[in-house]
């Protein structure tokens, strides 16, 4: 039997609103509670004024396994994670061949497993090969381990797919997870359509992409009383849609990732190919919507987005390079810049960070309860680093290549054992 | 005439609308078998559905296919009923359509017949002026 100590931290757990010192005890792997001494016998873990949270739930995060393991192994991704305090996260289906087999979902998270690191759920695919037209087999694959269902990067375009496929979750108590982008209006486009493309002489993607989606999806929410979740949502509009929707009573969630509330358009100015995200950087009043609907509740989580190119797919011409950023080891520092800048408090940045995105899928991770496994993060919340994709454990296409941040992890526990710093 | 009558079905095959004409409606069929005294399966009828409602026939029958499990939910003496044709392993088990401690299924399809016969006689008697 091991007992760990965790000494000399603040302790933040948004769940239970506890955020001061204490003693977190870990006994063989689960957490036994905050205490105010150290139990005898127990191995010591000196935290040095640092904060001392619940490990990171991520509920948005490329998968490039199988198909495109030159993009990132899973073993890089279960590096990438720890390194990110990431201790569970929820992985599109859109690999190759997609997540739509039952046997596929049990293969990506037992090898993940393996790896010790992170817990690794798979969102299956909402249809078969995530093509948008034939129901995929839920049923089999929430057996199989599937937590909810989406086509990762694909918009389920057809409204009578989209209609089936969320009266058909709603069977199983699962949410569909929509990329909100009318593709007929997205395709060709490279960045968000506007001023600053037009200089750049780049195809745009008009902000009314997202929210005609969102529209016609919280509609066929409200139709058939399924529940829609929205990832990464980028626009004021489309933001307002949910804001109003959530009002009145539609299952309705949404995440958004750190380039959205951090970043604009801006940032692909001089055709930096690794700002080149799916769906684009927006204009600064989207970037600000974004901020004041992480204050204000409207989002329910902050999720990586995580999404591994290599440089064959990045070092092009900016309208043909392959959209995506890598998100894992960043995560946690762009956040905690919303703290730093007085937007949220520390507790509420970690809730979207842990204990929210959890509720969404019904997990019982992302708290430090008693009886809880101890997957745990600890960071200095003002240190300073620059990002340097060199110095990435993982996949190396950063939007924030270059950038100076506040705040890094130290180290992180996946059920009590140290998997990172 | 009486019964309390519940359906069982993914919601994607639920009719609009259908609590309202006094079922009640599940989609999960453990539950909705509970105590059940009838057992009434109906054909998945695949030709009439164009592009599936369900994904698959080996998920239906896991989920919405009676077998002696899901029946074990419902009354020790409930009667199974199907209207036939049956695609067995899809919405019933062999094992249960032939299991004649519950299985009706041959009688009603037999009565069926004479069923049908005497509605149409009753429809038609009027028209055919021998009421």
């Amino acid at each position: 039997m091991t007992t760990l100590a965790f000494t000399g931290a603040r302790i933040v757990d948004p769940a239970s609103g506890h955020d001061g010192p204490g003693v977190l005890v870990v006994r063989d792997g689960v957490i036994e509670g905050i205490r105010s001494d150290v139990p005898s016998g127990a191995e010591r873990i000196a935290c040095d004024g640092a904060v001392l949270a619940p490990g990171l739930v991520d509920i948005r995060v490329g998968l490039r396994e199988p198909g495109e393991e030159h993009k990132e192994s899973l073993a890089g991704l279960a590096a990438s994670a720890a390194a990110g305090g990431v201790t569970t996260l929820m992985a599109l289906p859109d690999t190759d061949p997609p997540l739509d087999e039952p046997a596929l979902v049990q293969f990506v998270a037992r090898r993940a497993a393996a790896f010790g690191s992170v817990t690794v759920l798979p969102c299956a695919a909402a249809t078969k090969g995530c093509a948008g037209r034939e129901l995929a087999e839920m049923g089999l694959l929430k057996e199989a381990g599937a937590v909810a269902f989406g086509d990762g990067r694909r918009a389920i375009a057809e409204a009578r797919t989209m209609r089936l496929a969320l009266a058909y979750a709603r069977g199983f108590g699962a949410m569909i997870v929509q990329h909100p982008e009318e593709p007929s209006l997205a395709s060709g486009g490279a960045m968000n359509e506007g001023e600053l493309a037009t200089r750049l002489g780049l195809p745009g993607i008009p902000a009314a992409a997202e929210a005609l989606m969102v529209a016609r999806d919280l509609r066929l929410a409200e139709l058939t009383g399924g529940h829609i979740h929205f990832g990464h949502v980028s626009t004021a509009e489309a933001i307002g849609l949910i804001r109003q929707a959530k009002a009145r009573g539609v299952r309705v969630s949404c995440d958004t990732a750190p380039p959205y509330f951090d970043l604009n358009e801006t940032a692909v100015g001089g055709w930096r190919t690794y700002a080149k995200l799916s769906p684009p950087l927006r204009a600064e009043e989207d970037r600000q919507a974004v901020v004041a609907a992480l204050a204000d509740g409207t989002i329910d989580a902050i999720a990586s987005d995580h999404q591994p190119q290599d440089t064959d797919a990045k070092r092009l011409p900016f309208a043909q390079a392959e959209p995506g950023g890598a998100g894992l080891e960043t995560l946690l520092s762009v956040t905690l810049g919303l703290v730093h800048g007085g937007a949220l408090t520390l507790p509420a940045a970690l809730a979207l960070l842990t204990c929210r995105p959890a509720d969404l899928l019904g997990l019982p991770v992302g708290r430090l309860s008693p009886g809880a496994p101890a997957d745990l993060v600890l960071f200095d919340p003002d240190r300073a680093w620059q990002v340097r994709e060199e110095s990435l454990v993982g996949a190396r296409n950063s939007p924030f290549d270059g950038r100076p941040m506040q705040g890094r992890v130290l180290g992180t526990w996946k059920a009590g054992v140290r998997v990172f710093g | 005439m009486g019964s309390r009558v519940r359906i069982i079905a993914p919601p994607t095959l639920i009719p609009a609308g259908v609590a309202a004409l006094g079922v009640e409606v599940f989609t999960d069929m453990d539950a909705g078998l509970e105590g059940a005294d009838i057992v009434m399966m109906l054909r998945l009828q695949k030709e009439r559905m164009g592009r599936a409602f369900v994904p698959s026939a080996r998920e239906y029958f896991r989920f919405y296919g009676l077998d002696a499990a899901k029946l074990a939910r419902a009354k020790p003496d409930a009667l199974v009923m199907h209207p036939g044709p049956m695609n067995r392993g899809v919405e019933i088990a062999s094992a249960v359509a032939d299991d004649l401690q519950h299985s009706v299924i041959q009688e009603q399809v037999e009565m069926g017949v004479a069923v049908r016969m005497a509605v149409l006689d009753l429809l038609t008697r009027e028209a055919r002026g021998n009421a």
